[in-house]
This record gives C-alpha cells, sequence and structure tokens, in this order.
C-alpha cells in the first residue's frame, strides 16, 4: 500500500502539494456501462419472457441457460472492477521536489516515472470539447527540458487551475534553488493554454 | 443425423468449461485485489472498495452456486433427441 505521508524514496523536508486523480466523470462512465450491462439481459429476458419460461423449465436448456447468464454476469462484474482498478491506480503527485506519474494499464502493465521539478519547461492545459468544459475537466502535459519525454495528466479535473498551480509550485521550486545555489533549467519557458473558442 | 441420434452424454459435462471459466475468474479477482492493496493508496476509500469488491464477488459466487445447485446434473442429454425433438418446441409462441 502507498502512504501519502511516506512516497517512495521521499527527501528531507519534501511534502506533497498536490493528488491527482482522473475526473469523477470516469468512474461515472465505468459505473453506466456497469448498469447497461446489468440491465441488457434483463431486458431480453422481459423481451422473450414466453420463450425464456419455457426454456427455463427444460431438462437441458434450463441449466444452459443459467450457466451462460451466470458467466455473463461474473464477467461483467469482473471487467468493472478491473476498469475501475485501472482508474483508480492511476494518480499524479506533484511534491515541493518532484512530480510522480503512477499509470495502470490495465492488471500487467503499470508505469511509475517521476520528474524533478526543475527539469519541467512547458506547461499545457488542454480543454476540448464541450462536455469537457461544461463539467471541467481536461489534460495537463508537462514537458520536461531538452528531452522527449513529457507528463500527461489525463481526464484531471481543473487542468486550468492545476497548471497555475504546478507553474506556481515550479517558480518557488526554482527561487529557492538559485537561494541555495544550485544552477537550474533557465527560467523562461513556454506556457501554453488551450480551450474552444 | 444419425451420427447425433447415437450420441450422448450426461449434463455435467458442460460444467467442465464453466469450472475453467471459473478459474480464470478467480485468478482475475485475486490479481485485481492484489494490486489494489499492493498499489492503492492507503486511506478509508481503499477498504471501502476492496469491502465492496469482495463481498460482491462472494454474493455473486453464493447466488451462482445456489442457481446451480437446483438442476440434476446426471440428466442423460441425447443429442438425436435434442435436435428432432427441440426444434418444434424451441420457439413455441412464435
Amino acid at each position: 500500500m502507498m502512504h501519502l505521508e511516506q512516497l517512495p524514496n521521499q527527501r528531507t523536508n519534501e511534502r506533497m502539494v498536490l493528488f491527482i486523480r482522473r475526473h469523477w466523470i470516469a468512474p461515472f462512465q465505468i459505473f453506466g456501462i456497469f448498469i447497461i450491462l446489468l440491465l441488457l439481459p434483463v431486458a431480453i429476458g422481459y423481451l422473450f419472457y414466453d420463450n425464456f419460461v419455457i426454456w427455463m423449465q427444460q431438462d437441458v436448456f434450463g441449466p444452459l441457460i443459467s450457466l451462460i447468464v451466470i458467466m455473463y454476469f461474473l464477467c461483467v462484474w469482473l471487467f468493472s472492477f478491473i476498469e475501475f482498478t485501472d482508474y483508480y491506480l492511476d494518480t499524479w503527485i506533484v511534491t515541493t521536489e518532484r512530480i510522480i506519474n503512477i499509470e495502470q494499464k490495465g492488471l500487467f502493465n503499470r508505469t511509475a516515472s517521476e520528474l524533478q521539478l526543475e527539469a519541467v519547461q512547458d506547461v499545457t492545459s488542454d480543454v476540448e470539447g464541450v462536455f469537457r468544459t461544461i463539467f471541467d475537466y481536461g489534460d495537463v502535459i508537462i514537458q520536461t527540458a531538452g528531452e522527449l519525454k513529457h507528463f500527461h495528466f489525463k481526464e484531471i479535473p481543473h487542468p486550468e487551475d492545476i497548471k497555475e498551480r504546478i507553474i506556481h509550485i515550479v517558480d518557488q521550486d526554482r527561487e529557492q534553488k538559485e537561494l541555495q545555489g544550485i544552477r537550474t533549467t533557465p527560467k523562461p519557458r513556454l506556457v501554453k493554454t488551450k480551450t474552444p473558442e | 443425423m444419425d451420427i447425433f441420434q447415437s450420441l450422448s452424454f450426461p449434463l455435467w459435462f458442460v460444467l467442465i468449461p464453466f469450472v475453467l471459466f471459473f478459474a480464470l475468474f478467480l485468478i482475475y479477482n485475486i490479481f485485481n485485489m492484489y494490486h489494489l492493496l499492493r498499489f492503492g493508496v492507503f486511506g478509508f476509500g481503499l477498504y471501502l472498495i476492496t469491502t465492496i469488491y469482495t463481498l460482491g464477488t462472494f454474493l455473486l459466487v453464493c447466488v451462482a452456486f445456489f442457481i446451480l445447485v437446483q438442476y440434476d446434473w446426471t440428466t442423460s442429454v441425447d443429442l438425436g433427441q435434442l435436435l428432432a425433438g427441440y426444434s418444434d418446441s424451441i420457439f413455441p409462441t412464435l
């Protein structure tokens, strides 16, 4: 289990500033699909009710239909929870020293990477589409200096605010490092905001 | 059709693929739970999710078990009779 008070490789004086998960719309979508898939066989059973009653009374078809229906519900339950686990374990943590990106892809693929704040060069927030604008969620992309690598915060709530906060934290970190005489990457950086017109 | 008429098997044969499916279901469940407990963030939310997941899985498995034990799985399935006899009764209301 991960403890937020005790992050992996935590440095002295390092503290967590932001803990981000995807917007609530993501688990809501999973829950919605789960409910639809649960109701689908009920609706089919209701439509073919007369046939269904006769089939269930037969010695062979009754058990076979029961087996298929049970397997269907077990699959729906399992895959819904796998999807939920995927959502739940996708996290982004911003501390006073670094940005940690943890991404779960399915059950057998997990990526955890971190980025020092002084390497941050470009922060972009991206809110595209009517739905995302109404519910105020979108992506934040953090580009590092001199590398092709970037961090992509997907479907997070309040991307504009989070972008501003990250910029503020990076600026604070840079000022602190300059006071301590530690060389950092050049301060000027391109900050873009992409919102629908 | 003559070949099918002489073929019969006990109904419990269909439980073999079901048992394989159920074993896979349990393995995936254990993996899912392991991921939640190993990589999830410590707190009430994690306990709530794992409790709902465990109880839901347990409930589903119990319901499945109680449905399946109601049937007589020793019934012999005659393929010939199945193909000839059920063709008229499969869609009786149509």
